[in-house]
């Protein structure tokens, strides 16, 4: 579904990705795990188009993504929920929701932002209360509902459990099997790896810009060197 | 007296007023001091001056210069400061004052430093009230700020444009992320800014019946920054409140201290208003949590 090939993106003359190549299968739910600074966040924000690759291939359906500017490629259905929440602080959590909308030009944004606001009761008591008052899990909640709101096809969640308690860390989690029970492709970064592997089909581990080992989520789990290294023994 | 000054005032204040918006509204969106704001609406408003001493008819002269208003600032955005949008905040500025140089020396160039009459027809009549004199331009102008506040404010929160243009002052790759096309909406704050500053300044050029190359800066991107930090940079309503306590002081000091002194004494008031309250009446609710 989301093919990215040889893709070599750096920062002025340091390589923070080298020659990295990560196909995404339709409906699966992928995990990139690794380190602080390994280039997770920056792999993400290439692939929406926050960064420009220096070399590589990303391929979508068949399309190329590179040249792309960031409002073009989630118009294409590939939504960003950006590390550390990025909710818009000024904003009411129901503009936010709509705000994620901004692509679609459907009349059904009422009805989707209802179907959240249902699912998730804390956001609805919230709805006109600025996003910037919420509290870290309920921006978390906001910031993927809203990167749902434009009905994507992937969706790119960078560390949502960063800065959560470990009860909220549990609740995100389980709202990203949800999304993905739900049929949407995901791509899930996360430094908490054992979560992540959990819940995931396929994984990848990734260190200083190079993919280390790729494997079923399960095969990964049980790998000696990736427990010893990533999963606290 | 004392409701002579206040209506003078007031009038003088929602012309800063309209030029404030314009200029608060090109400040939010990237934070940019941008020096050539008044210099950029006072090519917009010679134009005016051009179309009606060739004879067009003022409405239309007005509208030729709003247009041209929205038009030169966004080509200003376009060349001038989007290639210097993440060169931290010195470069754009020095490019914003390069940007006012070559708006005024254009003026200079085709108008030269004269003072002309600019005879729009819209004088209107005096209303005697008691002791007091309203001109009906006073009034008109009074209800153009009040309602252009309205107006922008509601493009703002209720259209999708308006709320990718608050996404964007937040934060850009957010904005990015959601799907908000940055440049162009960027360019459409950039034209809005121009032509809410013609407005302004035809309005000014209309009070006093007149039109020289300094309505500009002096008058207009100064006058727009202090009522911004008066009423909070950034803030649509703190750009009204801020611009019409700017008027009213001015013309009570001019009324009852000195006309000869008034900048110096205006100056004065706004650097003790700073200190003691530097962030605005209005300023924005709360910091983003990043």
């Amino acid at each position: 579904m989301l093919a990215i090939d040889n893709l070599v993106v750096s920062y002025g003359k340091i390589d923070a990705l080298h020659d990295m190549s990560i196909s995404l299968e339709p409906g699966a739910l992928t995990t990139l795990i690794g380190a602080n600074g390994a280039g997770k966040t920056t792999l993400l924000k290439t692939i929406s188009g926050l960064m420009k690759p220096k070399s590589g291939t990303i391929t979508y359906e068949g399309t190329s993504l590179i040249g792309l500017e960031p409002h073009e490629i989630i118009a294409l259905g590939i939504a960003h929920c950006p590390e550390g929440r990025r909710v818009l602080a000024r904003q009411t959590v129901y503009e936010n929701m709509k705000m994620g909308a901004y692509v679609r030009n459907d009349d059904e944004v009422g009805e989707d932002i209802e179907y959240f606001f249902k699912k998730f009761p804390q956001l609805e008591g919230r709805r006109h209360h600025l996003s910037g008052f919420l509290s870290g899990g309920e921006q978390q909640m906001l910031a993927i509902c809203r990167a749902l709101m434009s009905r994507p096809k992937i969706l790119l969640l960078d560390e949502p459990s960063m800065g959560l308690s470990p009860v909220l860390v549990k609740e995100v989690f389980k709202i990203i099997k949800d999304i993905h029970d739900e049929g949407v492709t995901i791509l899930l970064v996360e430094q908490n790896a054992k979560m992540a592997l959990s819940i995931a089909d396929k994984g990848y581990v990734l260190e200083v810009g190079r993919i280390i080992a790729e494997d079923t989520a399960a095969n990964l789990m049980n790998s000696k060197s990736i427990q010893d290294s990533y999963l606290g023994g | 007296m004392f409701l002579q000054h206040l209506i003078n005032g007031l009038s003088i204040g929602s012309v800063y007023a309209l030029i404030t918006i314009g200029y608060n509204m090109v400040y939010g969106i990237l934070e940019l001091l941008n020096f050539a704001h008044g210099d950029v609406y006072a090519l917009g408003c010679f134009v005016v001056l051009g179309l009606v001493t060739a004879g067009i008819h003022p409405i239309i002269a007005i509208l030729g210069g709003v247009v041209s208003g929205y038009i030169l600032n966004i080509l200003v955005e376009r060349f001038a400061y989007r290639s210097v949008r993440f060169s931290g905040r010195v470069t754009p500025t020095i490019s914003a004052v390069g940007v006012a140089y070559i708006m005024r020396n254009a003026i200079l160039k085709i108008w030269g430093p004269e003072t002309y009459p600019m005879k729009l027809g819209f004088r209107g009549t005096q209303l005697h009230l008691g002791g007091i004199v309203v001109g009906t331009l006073q009034i008109y102008i009074f209800i153009a700020a009040i309602s252009f506040m309205v107006i922008i404010s509601l493009f703002l929160k209720k259209t999708k444009i308006g709320q990718g243009i608050i996404a964007i002052s937040q934060s850009i790759p957010t904005a990015a992320l959601l799907g908000v096309p940055v440049n162009r909406t960027i360019s459409i704050v950039y034209g809005i800014g121009g032509a809410l500053g013609v407005i302004g300044g035809i309005l000014f050029c209309a009070y006093y019946d007149t039109i020289f190359v300094g309505i500009g800066f002096a008058l207009g991107t100064l006058k727009a920054w202090m009522a911004a930090i008066i009423g909070g940079v950034g803030s649509l309503k703190g750009a009204v409140i801020g611009a019409i306590m700017l008027g009213l002081i001015e013309s009570m000091v001019a009324g009852y201290v000195s006309t000869l002194y008034k900048d110096a004494l205006v100056w004065l008031i706004l650097i003790t208003f700073i200190l003691i309250r530097p962030q605005g009446f209005f300023p924005s609710q709360i910091a983003e949590k990043i």
